[in-house]
């Protein structure tokens, strides 16, 4: 009966401790993360909770901010343009592979070294010759299609780095999809000569 | 949507025929240019800044032919691209001493510093940057046609983007605007080293 009692205390702390794991993790994911945090980041947050299982939900949670990771979006090219001294906004292209039968939307994005990232398109005047950054809500991959971010056309434009951003080294980027998806990626920073090519 | 897209088809087409027609009527030396004005147009002598504090007047740099670009320097997408293209193009000029590209910032606001002359040297140490003056910046976009609209930062002292033409105006050795090109591909290399070359 004492050795029943024990384990059962045992096990009522050993949960506890747990718990309070999770949530201490979720907290400091929160506070590193509240200035970038996105009113989509926190819909897709608050929209995923109830199709999930509390015991997934909590895995998730601490893993993916609340999202399920994206398992039929694939990402074939993940780049960041070296920028030059003092530059406070740089692009950022990724491609897409779209393999299910239904349009996904990148939402919104995130990266820690960055302020704040938006995804951006250019649009041009072919009287003038001028070319405008257009800021889109989201960014559409249609069913079954490729997607291909490139330079001068559809981009992710990453704004405020929090230290110097040094060709070669590999950042980490969190996009959020329509579904309420997340896909993890890691671009590379590639200096002139290789994102010239 | 049809006939409108028809009616853009057509006028698409006069201003091709009459491009071709320009260039053909007067031999210009600039094959693959989208624009060559008719007469090579003389430019205002203005006076800019080289980030450093030292000025320039534009007639300062006769002598050579100018590749001009207006760009910012905080450009994520636009101007790295087509830094990237005109360095690979003049460093296939086989006369590159007669040939100045210039990268002129219509972003003097953020630009009027040492972060210009970092911002050329990175590309290529041949290349010059110059900014100034509103009025005078926009006298020179407004002589050549060039176009540039400054955005509204999101909040007071926040980041903000410059809308602006992605074309290379070439000046002839006596300060006039004689061709326009987009700064990809090869085109300016090709015509400049057929051009360089004759005389």
């Amino acid at each position: 009966m004492r050795a029943t009692i024990t384990r059962c205390l045992s096990a009522i702390a050993i949960l506890g401790f747990a718990n309070q794991s999770v949530a201490a993790e979720r907290h400091a994911d929160s506070d590193a993360s509240r200035s970038q945090t996105t009113a989509n980041q926190l819909r897709h947050q608050v929209a995923l909770s109830p199709h999930q299982s509390p015991g997934k939900a909590e895995k998730r949670g601490v893993a993916n901010g609340g999202c399920i990771p994206a398992p039929n979006l694939h990402i074939a090219d993940a780049w960041i343009r070296q920028p030059p001294p003092g530059a406070r906004m740089l692009a950022g292209y990724i491609t897409f592979q779209n393999t299910t039968s239904r349009n996904l939307a990148l939402t919104s994005a995130t990266c820690d070294a960055f302020e704040e990232v938006q995804i951006h398109t250019i649009t041009r005047d072919q009287v003038s010759g001028m070319v405008r950054m257009v800021r889109l809500k989201e960014l559409v991959i249609p069913a079954n299609q490729t997607l291909v971010m490139a330079p001068g056309h559809d981009h992710l434009m990453l704004i405020g780095p929090k230290r110097d951003i040094l060709a070669g080294e590999k950042l980490t980027l969190r996009l959020f999809f329509s579904d309420g998806t997340l896909k993890e990626c890691y671009p590379d920073v590639r200096g002139r000569a290789k994102s010239a090519n | 949507m049809t006939w409108r897209r028809y009616i853009l088809t057509g006028w698409l087409g006069l201003a091709l025929s009459a491009c071709d027609a320009v260039t053909e009527s007067s031999q210009a030396p600039f094959p693959h240019a989208i624009m060559t004005p008719q007469p090579a147009k003389t430019l205002p002598d203005l006076t800019l800044t080289d980030g450093t504090g030292s000025e320039n007047k534009l007639s300062n740099l006769n002598g050579k032919w100018i590749w001009l670009y207006f760009g910012f320097t905080h450009c994520p997408d636009v101007c790295p691209v087509a830094m990237d293209a005109m360095v690979g193009q003049y460093k296939k000029l086989k006369q590159a001493d007669q040939v100045l590209p210039v990268f002129v910032s219509v972003d003097p606001k953020r630009d009027a510093n040492r972060a210009l002359k970092t911002f050329t040297t990175y590309y290529h140490p041949a290349f010059l940057g110059l900014t100034g003056k509103r009025e005078a910046i926009d006298e020179l976009t407004r002589a050549v046609g060039a176009a540039y609209v400054i955005d509204t930062p999101a909040k007071p002292g926040g980041d903000y983007n410059v809308s602006h033409s992605n074309l290379v105006f070439v000046l002839d050795p006596q300060g006039r605007h004689v061709a326009t090109y987009t700064p990809e591909e090869k085109a300016l290399a090709d015509d400049f080293n057929a051009l360089l070359t004759e005389k």
